[in-house]
């Protein structure tokens, strides 16, 4: 009885804890950035085919806008919203890195025929990626003449010469064919809503939120907002205001503030070899290059390489370093660089196809889908086809691309405009600002993550090669292409009338909206996210809560990635996070649904003991009952006194139950699960009289031991025989311990297979993981408390009944049993008990796996089998002690 | 008292010479005009005053331009315009000389001057 009382207590107490725990995690991490995603109605994104998991910095292929500054202010004023963070994906500014130059400080002694290759690559991380290879020749010598570059003969490029303080002649080789334009995605935000919205209130889009509305026109713009280190940019501020400018009308130009970021995402290096190409000459023929490399000679002698790395200082709108200095060459280049305007692309990026398939490999559990190739690009997106052969002289890189890059015109393009000087778009891009974009800070714990729709890390790591053969983990970087496999992060942010400039009167594609007065996950917080969103939805909006939102790994398989290689070969399989919507709630569902699976259990096996235990009683009790008739007990009297007797033992677990909620400070499923073993033990107590009353007041003589129908149909040859007939007699006792035993079997094997199915349930998410971690232990203490409270009742049961037969093996020692003969009836008996608890367990285990959800029935169906039994092992080993004690005869 | 308030006065114009900023004052483009057919080499000097080093920035007209840090004086460009646009063209040259950080009014200085290129061959 105090076992029954005390399991159902602490089983239900654990459950609470673990309630608790999980809870707590679920309200530390739940909440992100915001609660509710607003876009424009009809533009949500279609998540159906990955199963509503969306990628990171989903804005760049949200696109279009849709949402008007009108809109944002009717957003803000439904009652409940604190903060509403607009964000409106742009386009591309089509940054020009123009050409590399090479530049000569050395000039050879004699006129000398070089040739050079140059080679401008990138990385994905993975390998290295040619961008652009040119091959080409040059004659350089002493300087002759007035004009000496009429003798540095070159189909490289166009060639300019000036002299130093120290008479060096430096000369600068301008390559004639540009390299590809850089795709810089620029985002629009209120950046005083977007501080608010990232962690720690970042103060690098202050300077943008400085600028004000006012002043935006390039005749008035404040030109000491603007970073001077942008020489292009500042520099067209500057001459348009200065006062000789020409062309007045640029004054009205729109002024496009930015913060743009102070590193190029993506890696560009350009390497630069030198081989001489015959001997040297006396003088420089007469002729191009093909009289001079027959005067030469074709034997090739390596001079020398350099290299440059633009990596660490290519920035958006910046003029970037690609000055190469010949080999051997110990000053610093002259040549800044060649540089070309930047102009803006109104382009925008798709979201990429998915298709569902099988994971990656065995040990995946992430889903899994294969990402669609859309076509061949160059390094800036744009469509080719892989047009380098060794012979060439220049190749453009190509690039497998995964989105579609659709064109969505400007509004401000539509102003008419020609371009001139150094003003070449009816705007001017102003950088008042930088930052880092590939390290703009999201949510410090992954767990608090909701998708802000950008500033994402590239988050995308190889992990297994085409054949699904796991790989060494390698991390992918930022690509140079807009639609290539990784998303970039915005390079560039400018603000809300920046936007309504570029986009239109519509420019926002999403609001971020926190709601007021929400400060953990219960019931009234998820009560007042609604209703906000609610409110938002009349408004027109499309509306998703991301409260609770959680990331978790996805695993994609990459086809058609090496577009060098003939067919196409596959990278393999990449893995991401991508976000979950609605995380949490299926963490704290899948967690109180296991407890409350695995509390219903403990309730369970324990109202079958409770069952049980009456049923033990009920022999002696008829015998008792027998007693009593015998002499003279009414029926009334006896009633009264079995009801008494069960009722006191029901108060007795109700109180238990009262004192363990009161010093567990409350777990009211402790509370009702120990009222509801007292309801139990009653009514099991009541029907065990009234069966107990109608079988003793009949025919149960006091001291009858053995009886049964098997009396006559199987006559006692030996143990075996014996055995089956001491179980038939004894058919309660049996019945009431095979029962127990059976139901406890099943009862730890449905809860093992509850526990062990737990990830399942709360999904694979971050959020999951740590709140798994958090409550790991309790969910297998929950068990081990069951297991222990089950292991404790069917050994004192079986104990319990062969010390109650230890005088009938007395008895069948004095008649001649050998120890051996009692030993195996004794077996028997006990595997006749476990046979049939395995029976009970098997069917109570494939009845419970359903309604806990528990996916594979025949899992607990076998091992609650196992388990009953194990008995016979287990069972012989506990009852040893207990046989043929003397003085159980009297 | 007369000694030092002179003292006071040079220490003074000291300070504001040290603290003023010494920066680029001029700067011009060689020659302001000039005409040529399609597909022949353009040519110019770039000249500028103030105190070393200084970042150029010459624009040839056609959106592209060369970037040059130079302790020089004075420089020369030149540039091929390509393609050819069909009909005759000006091209409106400017040169922005940074001295120093080239951060305020006294550090910057401009210049323009125009290209005008008739059609010729290949166009």
């Amino acid at each position: 009885m105090v076992i029954v009382a005390v399991l159902a207590m602490l089983t239900a107490g654990i459950h609470q804890t673990a309630t608790i725990r999980v809870a707590a995690v679920v309200d530390s991490h739940w909440r992100g950035a915001y609660d509710i995603l607003v876009r424009p109605g009809g533009a949500r994104l279609d998540l159906e085919q990955t199963n509503g998991l969306v990628e990171p910095n989903f804005v760049g292929f949200a696109g279009g806008g849709g949402i008007s500054l009108d809109g944002l202010a009717a957003i803000r004023s439904v009652d409940g919203v604190d903060l509403a963070a607009p964000v409106g994906f742009i386009g591309y500014i089509r940054d020009v890195a123009a050409s590399v130059v090479i530049e000569v400080d050395r000039l050879p002694e004699k006129p000398t025929l070089y040739r050079v290759s140059l080679t401008t690559t990138t990385t994905d991380g993975l390998a290295s990626q040619l961008v652009q290879r040119e091959v080409g020749e040059i004659v350089l010598g002493p300087a002759v003449g007035s004009d000496p570059t009429v003798n540095w003969t070159t189909d490289l490029g166009d060639v300019s010469a000036n002299q130093d303080a120290d008479g060096t002649w430096i000369i600068d080789v301008v390559t004639k064919r540009g390299l590809p334009g850089l795709a810089i995605p620029i985002l629009a935000v209120d950046p005083v809503a977007e501080k608010q919205l990232l962690p720690d209130a970042p103060d690098f889009l202050d300077p943008l939120a400085a600028i004000g509305t006012s002043r935006r026109t390039a005749g008035t713009f404040d030109t000491d907002s603007v970073d001077p280190d942008w020489r292009t940019a500042f520099g067209q501020l500057r001459s348009i205001q200065s006062p000789g400018w020409q062309f007045g009308s640029d004054r009205e130009l729109p002024v496009i503030p930015l913060i743009v970021s102070d590193r190029q995402a993506a890696a560009l290096r350009t390497d630069l070899s030198v081989d001489q190409e015959g001997h040297s000459l006396d003088d420089y023929p007469t002729g191009g290059l093909d009289v001079v490399r027959e005067a030469t000679g074709a034997e090739a002698a390596f001079v020398g390489a350099a290299s440059v790395d633009t990596g660490a200082t290519l920035a958006p709108l910046r003029n970037p370093s690609q000055c190469v200095l010949w080999p051997n060459s110990t000053r610093t280049c002259a040549v800044n660089s060649f540089f070309a305007s930047s102009s803006l692309d109104g382009r925008l990026v798709v979201r990429p196809t998915y298709a569902a398939r099988a994971a990656s490999g065995p040990d995946s559990s992430a889903p899994a889908y294969t990402i669609s190739r859309v076509g061949i690009v160059a390094p800036d997106g744009d469509p080719t086809v892989p047009d380098f052969r060794p012979a060439d002289t220049a190749a453009t890189g190509a690039f497998a691309a995964y989105r579609q890059l659709k064109s969505v015109p400007l509004a401000v393009s539509r102003t008419p405009f020609s371009p001139h000087a150094n003003i070449r778009e009816p705007f001017v891009l102003a950088p008042v600002g930088t930052f880092d974009a590939t390290t703009v800070k999201v949510p410090a714990d992954p767990v608090d993550y909701v998708p802000l729709g950008a500033y994402d890390p590239s988050d995308t790591t190889l992990i297994a090669d085409a054949a699904g053969s796991p790989t060494v983990a390698q991390a992918m970087t930022y690509p140079l292409l807009p639609n290539g496999l990784v998303t970039t992060p915005p390079l560039a942010i400018t603000d809300l009338a920046g936007a309504v400039t570029l986009r239109g009167d519509s420019p926002i594609d999403a609001v971020r909206v926190r709601v007021a007065g929400v400060t953990d996950f219960g019931e009234v917080s998820k009560s007042k996210i609604e209703s906000v969103a609610t409110g938002i939805t009349r408004l027109g909006f499309d509306v998703d809560i991301v409260a609770g939102s959680s990331p978790q790994a996805v695993d994609l398989y990459v086809p058609g990635y090496h577009v060098e290689q003939t067919p196409a070969a596959d990278l393999g399989w990449v893995r991401q996070h991508w976000t979950t919507i609605g995380a949490a709630d299926r963490v704290t569902q899948g967690f109180d649904s296991s407890d409350l699976a695995l509390l219903s259990m403990s309730i369970g096996a324990a109202a079958v003991w409770a069952v049980a235990l009456a049923g033990l009683r009920l022999e002696r009790r008829t015998r008792e009952a027998a007693i009593l008739a015998t002499i003279g007990w009414s029926r009334r009297e006896l009633t009264r006194w079995f009801t008494g007797e069960a009722l006191v033992g029901a108060l007795a677990i109700g109180a238990l139950g009262l004192v363990g909620y009161l010093l567990a400070a409350g777990s009211p499923e402790a509370l009702i699960a120990a009222i509801g073993m007292g309801v139990l033990w009653f009514l099991a107590g009541l029907v065990a009289a009234v069966v107990t009353i109608r079988h003793g007041s009949r025919s149960i003589l006091a001291g009858t031991v053995v009886r049964g129908r098997l009396r006559s149909a199987v006559p006692v040859r030996g143990p075996l025989s014996y055995a089956a007939r001491a179980a038939v007699a004894r058919a309660s006792w049996v019945t009431a311990i095979a029962f127990g035993l059976g139901a406890a079997s099943a009862a730890i094997a449905v809860g093992a297979s509850i526990v062990a199915g737990l990830s399942a349930r709360i999904g694979p998410t971050l959020l999951a993981s740590a709140a798994g971690a958090a409550a790991a232990a309790y969910q297998p203490l929950m068990l081990v408390a069951m297991g222990t409270g089950s292991l404790a009742f069917v050994v004192a049961a079986l104990r319990l009944d062969r010390r109650r037969r230890a005088p009938e093996a007395l008895v069948l020692s004095i008649s001649g049993w050998s120890p051996a003969e009692i030993h195996r009836m004794f077996r028997t008996g006990l595997m006749l008990i476990a046979a049939i608890a395995a029976v009970i367990g098997s069917v109570l285990a494939w009845g419970l796996a359903v309604p806990f959800g528990i996916e594979l029935a025949w899992e607990p169906t076998l091992l609650a089998a196992m388990l009953a039994l194990s008995a016979v092992v287990w069972g012989a080993f506990v009852t040893r002690g207990v046989v043929a004690r003397p003085g159980d005869l009297s | 008292m007369r000694r030092a308030l002179l003292s006071l006065a040079l220490a003074a114009s000291l300070v504001m010479a040290v603290a003023a900023p010494v920066g680029a004052v001029s700067a011009n483009i060689a020659p302001a005009t000039q005409t040529h057919s399609h597909n022949v080499l353009s040519h110019w000097t770039g000249s500028w005053t103030g105190r070393a080093n200084f970042d150029t920035l010459f624009w040839y007209g056609d959106g592209t331009g060369v970037e040059v840090v130079t302790a020089n004086l004075n420089r020369a460009y030149s540039h091929l315009y390509s393609p050819c646009p069909g009909d005759p063209t000006n091209y409106f040259q400017l040169l922005e000389v940074y001295d120093n950080i080239g951060h305020g009014s006294s550090l910057y200085a401009s210049s323009t001057s125009s290209t005008h290129e008739n059609s010729g061959t290949p166009c």
